[in-house]
């Protein structure tokens, strides 16, 4: 394991203070910093996924999208330079629009909400590694610690929808929450294929292991990167899984009776979520910040930092742009099949997920075989499998499970 | 090095002081510009736009409850396999395949334990 | 030091919601009084240097079980403004000095680890070693135990259903 790994983002910092003032400074210190980033980052970054969503889903409707809201060249330019400013527009708007509490809430609960759930993914950011070495803190429990805190997300939401004594809200909320723990379990032990070819929880691990295994951990488990993928948009409430904000049923689920910046707050969160999970799955199943075609130098520098900065952006940006993508081409899912999807396919796939990962271990280190040439070979006979049933055509094989 | 866990705490306190701070702002900058105007019926529920009949506080379906009983019990399976997912290439080199038989069999129970709720119709959404 | 203060400042966190649980009259504010509580634990595991413990708690306590919680709660009439029964203090009373005296037992008698002076590690690593050596039949035992529940579940909830309709 190389020295620089030990390096989180705060080190880096405390090492540059040190440099211009002469001084050290200790970690206490340098973590309000890194706070103040992390809280900007997502701000930022909320503000341009937002713009981007717009844009993307303009594109794919053959429109436009917002154009008026930023500098005039640019907009004449072309469609994906105009509107630039929009959301900070929006922004701006949502501060000055009243903050309606209605008369029946329960208010402290109601207020709390909004506040739960933006901290919720406030703090999962602490184990993100951004870049090699550039993660907030490298914790030992890494990918449990996102998974375990995003948990609570889901808590935030029952309380916005009990307490908001709507029916909107509450059908919403219930509905969401379901939801949500029917998704949690087949992502979770999607999340335990990979963590089994790591041998570890950290992410900085995770990333490194898959440079010492030879190639990414989506190939060995492809089927547990699609199910995660499909499983955290359900997770973070997104079309086609957004039955609990079905506008057209629900007005907008748990959300209905909320204004202003507490609205605000949760469309935040709701952008931020995504960044979340799609950067979890890139680092995860796709290498991180590993470089494709480049081998890691034993001595960090500068350069490959932010190279390994700007990779993991670009898959990150890729798999966000996936999503968006996906939620302006499927329609909604009906609530009853989004429950037989999570429980009866993604969560028994799971399980053959963690098999095939446990085998490809078996064969790679109990019989010194290739990772690559392994991972290829189940990838294979996967896919065999798969076209074999459809020559021979099985009868349904849950068919035995049907209700008695 | 384990990390440092002091951030996690700092971050459940910053985060929920950004929001705090965000929503104080937004009461004054409300009060400063005179959006802010409560009135009586922009403190009702909506409810399409007639004026909310009875709570929403009502007792509802049963089901939510059985989803939210299996969320628990696969969850506490998924925390029992965490430990075993992350060292099993460690173990697998000390104790061999002795480490892939016995969560074969934990699985195996698991699968029972699906297979009993689908046939039960548990899963169905009614 | 540093350890010391986010002790007692979690101590003091929990010790007050739990307060907060006991002598809520509205359910719902319990409830989540209560996930405040499980939240203050997951904190003094994290501190004792047990941050997979942590992370569990957080994990199956304040995400799973107390969202069981709050729906059981929600099954009940008349949630936020539900009257106890004042006459139960004698009973209540009988159970905490019980459950006291278990735990005091209990923590008198225990081995303490760490007490050498040494600082014990705990992780991750540990807990899969006993699951594939001493506790490997309890390990599956486990699996039963909730397979068991499940049915409990599956069956309670169906006689529930039956009896709503």
């Amino acid at each position: 394991m190389p020295e620089w790994v030990q390096f989180s983002a705060g080190k880096h910092f405390q090492d540059l203070i040190a440099h211009l003032s002469g001084r050290s400074v200790p970690e206490i210190l340098v973590m309000p910093i890194m706070l103040a980033v992390i809280l900007g980052f997502i701000c930022g970054s909320s503000l341009i996924l937002i713009w981007a969503e717009r844009k993307v889903a303009a594109r794919i409707q053959n429109r436009v999208g917002p154009m008026m809201t930023g500098p005039r060249k640019l907009a004449e330019f072309s469609m994906w330079t105009g509107g630039l400013l929009q959301t900070a527009a929006d922004a701006i708007k949502l501060l000055v629009k009243e903050l309606i509490i209605p008369s029946k809430t329960d208010p402290v609960p109601f207020i709390a909400a909004p506040v739960l759930i933006v901290t919720v993914c406030v703090t999962a950011f602490v184990v993100i590694p951004f870049g090699p070495a550039l993660s907030v803190s490298d914790l030992n429990i890494g990918v449990v610690h996102v998974v375990s805190i995003s948990s609570l997300t889901v808590l935030s939401i029952v309380m916005a929808g009990w307490s908001s004594n709507s029916k909107y809200s509450l059908l919403g909320g219930l509905r969401s929450a379901a939801q949500m723990l029917s998704y949690e379990i087949p992502l979770i032990f999607a999340l335990l294929g990979p963590i089994l070819l790591a041998g570890g929880l950290s992410m900085q691990k995770m990333v490194l292991a898959q440079r010492e295994y030879g190639c990414w951990f989506f190939l060995p488990s492809l089927l547990g990167f699609l199910i995660y993928y499909v499983a955290s948009i359900a997770e973070v409430n997104r079309p086609p899984f957004d039955i609990p904000e079905a506008e057209s049923e629900l007005v907008a689920g748990y959300v209905s009776e909320y204004s202003g910046m507490m609205f605000a707050m949760f469309f935040l969160a709701e952008f931020a979520n995504m960044f979340l999970v799609c950067s979890v799955a890139a680092t995860v199943f796709l290498g991180g910040w590993l470089v494709p075609f480049m081998a890691v130098p034993e001595q960090m520098t500068p350069g490959y930092i932010a190279l390994g900065t700007l990779v993991f952006f670009a898959k990150t940006s890729f798999l966000v742009f996936i999503m968006m993508w996906i939620r302006w081409t499927f329609p909604r899912v009906r609530p009853d099949h989004l429950m037989n999807l999570g429980w009866k396919y993604l969560f028994p796939l799971s399980l053959l997920n963690l098999l095939i990962c446990a085998g490809v271990a078996v064969l790679k280190d109990v019989y010194k075989l290739n990772g690559w040439g392994v991972s290829l070979a189940s990838l294979g006979a996967l896919v065999f499998v798969l076209l074999l049933l459809q020559v021979v055509r099985v009868p349904r094989p849950t068919a035995f499970l049907e209700k008695v | 090095m384990d990390g440092n866990y002091g951030y996690i705490a700092l971050f459940l306190l910053g985060g929920a002081g950004f929001v705090g701070f965000n929503f104080s702002l937004a009461s004054f900058v409300t009060r400063l510009v005179q959006s802010h105007r409560p009135s009586r019926t922009k403190g009702l529920a909506y409810e399409c736009g007639e004026p909310p009949s009875g709570e929403a506080w009502v007792q509802y379906n049963v089901r939510y409850y059985l989803y939210a009983m299996l969320f628990v019990i696969f969850d506490v399976e998924a925390a029992y396999m965490i430990p075993w997912a992350a060292e099993f290439r460690k173990l697998l080199a000390e104790l061999g395949t002795l480490v892939v038989v016995e969560m074969a069999g934990f699985l195996a129970i698991l699968l029972l334990a699906l297979c009993y709720a689908w046939r039960k119709g548990a899963l169905e959404w009614t | 030091m540093s350890e010391a203060i986010a002790f007692y400042v979690l101590s003091g966190l929990v010790l007050a919601s739990a307060w907060s649980v006991v002598r809520n009259e509205n359910l719902f504010h319990a409830g989540l009084s209560l996930i405040l509580c499980f939240v203050g634990v997951a904190g003094i595991y994290v501190n004792l240097d047990a941050p997979f413990l942590g992370a569990m708690q957080v994990l199956i306590y304040a995400g799973a079980i107390a969202v069981l919680l709050l729906f059981g709660f929600m099954l009940t009439h008349d949630l936020m403004n539900a009257k106890q029964e004042r006459n139960q203090h004698a009973a209540g009373i009988f159970a905490a000095v019980l459950m006291a005296l278990v735990l005091i037992g209990t923590i008198a008698g225990a081995q303490w680890y760490g007490s050498s002076g040494q600082p014990v590690k705990f992780g991750v690593e540990s807990l899969a070693r006993r699951y594939m050596q001493q506790d490997l039949v309890s390990f599956e035992v486990v699996a039963l135990l909730l397979l068991a529940s499940l049915m409990g579940a599956v069956v309670i909830a169906r006689k529930e259903e039956g009896s709503r309709d």
